[in-house]
């Protein structure tokens, strides 16, 4: 075998081991640590529940996230119940334990991406929970806010600690919106 | 020449094992969670011919969507009962859907209580509203449908945790029943 082809095998068997290297490499988990420095901070709980009226009756009704197979599982009185006792709108009225319910649901979505942002190190765009109901990023439920609207103030506002609660006051009513714009 | 051979009867072997992979994921491209809900209602009731009295208070578009594929093609379609205990059905009653396009439609239930909307004649572009006119009584969804055609698909019996039971026109059985031309 001539020396130089001896050489183009060599080279060869080094691109090859190369490319296996790589290929392995991706193969490997990633062991670190999401959130490895960052202590996590979520949005208020005592300020959530105006931003989880609104989305119980603009996102948690029982064909969108008041499902258990969804993983932003919202509860309340118009949709799915923590207690099976319970059905939607008996009794008319949330629980503190499905606030709370909701709220870890929530909170438990991007935990890190959403510490970064309370702490405005993150846009509310690095949220899905934003994302998602803008219509920026696939979403089954369709677009459900934009920009600046009721809903959209009332859950930007919680998720960066400035709560706005007139604007969830509004986002929460119930109904069809009418010809002249109300509801 | 020898290479050439070899070089084909190779890509003839991609090229069938590429074709059975293909088949073989098209062979599972059902959808397990439609197959087990459709095996999960049952066969027909005795006496009752599939037709538009059929199956009255079960999710209509399991079957009569695109993806059912059986004949006649819904958008929308539900079943109306007297009370929250009783099945007992209400025909006639108007049931006016809205569209989030401003658009409207209105189907009549059947003696079974069944009311259905074809696809071809009214596909509502979500979320929608629902209200409900029976004689004097007017009743309205308090939320609206983001996706889900069939009413059963939230309102299936018994109500409970997750769903919100049967469809009914008046809250109290002891008040006067609606005008009911099936009874």
């Amino acid at each position: 075998m001539s020396p130089m082809r001896n050489a183009k095998i060599t080279q060869l068997l080094q691109a090859q081991a190369l490319l296996v290297s790589f290929a392995l490499g991706g193969c490997q988990p990633d062991t670190r640590s999401p959130n490895s420095g960052l202590a996590l901070e979520f949005p208020s709980r005592e300020d959530f529940t105006g931003p989880a009226d609104a989305m119980q009756v603009k996102c948690g009704t029982l064909d969108c996230h008041g499902q258990i197979g969804r993983n932003l599982r919202l509860y309340g009185t118009y949709g799915m119940r923590l207690d099976n006792a319970n059905n939607p709108i008996d009794p008319f009225v949330t629980s503190d334990d499905e606030y709370d319910a909701s709220y870890w649901s929530v909170t438990a979505l991007e935990p890190e991406d959403m510490t970064r942002v309370l702490k405005g190190e993150a846009s509310v765009i690095d949220l899905a929970f934003i994302r998602k109901p803008r219509g920026l990023e696939k979403h089954k439920g369709h677009q459900l806010m934009t920009k600046g609207d009721p809903l959209d103030r009332c859950l930007v506002g919680w998720v960066t600690g400035t709560p706005d609660p007139d604007s969830c006051m509004i986002a929460k009513m119930t109904g069809r919106p009418q010809p002249d714009g109300g509801t | 020449m020898a290479v050439h051979e070899q070089r084909y009867r190779l890509s003839l072997g991609g090229a069938l094992g590429l074709t059975i992979g293909l088949l073989s994921a098209g062979s599972s491209c059902g959808d397990p969670v439609r197959d087990e809900l459709v095996k999960s209602l049952g066969p027909e009731k005795a006496g009752v011919p599939p037709g538009p009295m059929h199956r009255p208070n079960q999710p209509c578009l399991a079957c009569h969507d695109e993806e059912g594929g059986e004949e006649p093609l819904l958008s929308v379609g539900g079943t109306i009962y007297q009370d929250p205990i009783s099945t007992i059905p209400v025909g006639d009653v108007a049931v006016s859907i809205f569209d989030s396009m401003g658009r409207s439609f209105v189907a009549t239930t059947n003696c079974a209580g069944n009311f259905m909307v074809r696809s071809s004649e009214f596909a509502p572009a979500y979320p929608i509203w629902l209200e409900l006119d029976a004689g004097k009584i007017h009743r309205s969804m308090d939320t609206a449908s983001f996706r889900e055609g069939s009413c059963a698909g939230c309102h299936a019996d018994p109500a409970g945790g997750t769903s919100a039971g049967h469809v009914y026109i008046i809250d109290d059985p002891m008040d006067p029943p609606p005008p009911n031309p099936c009874q």
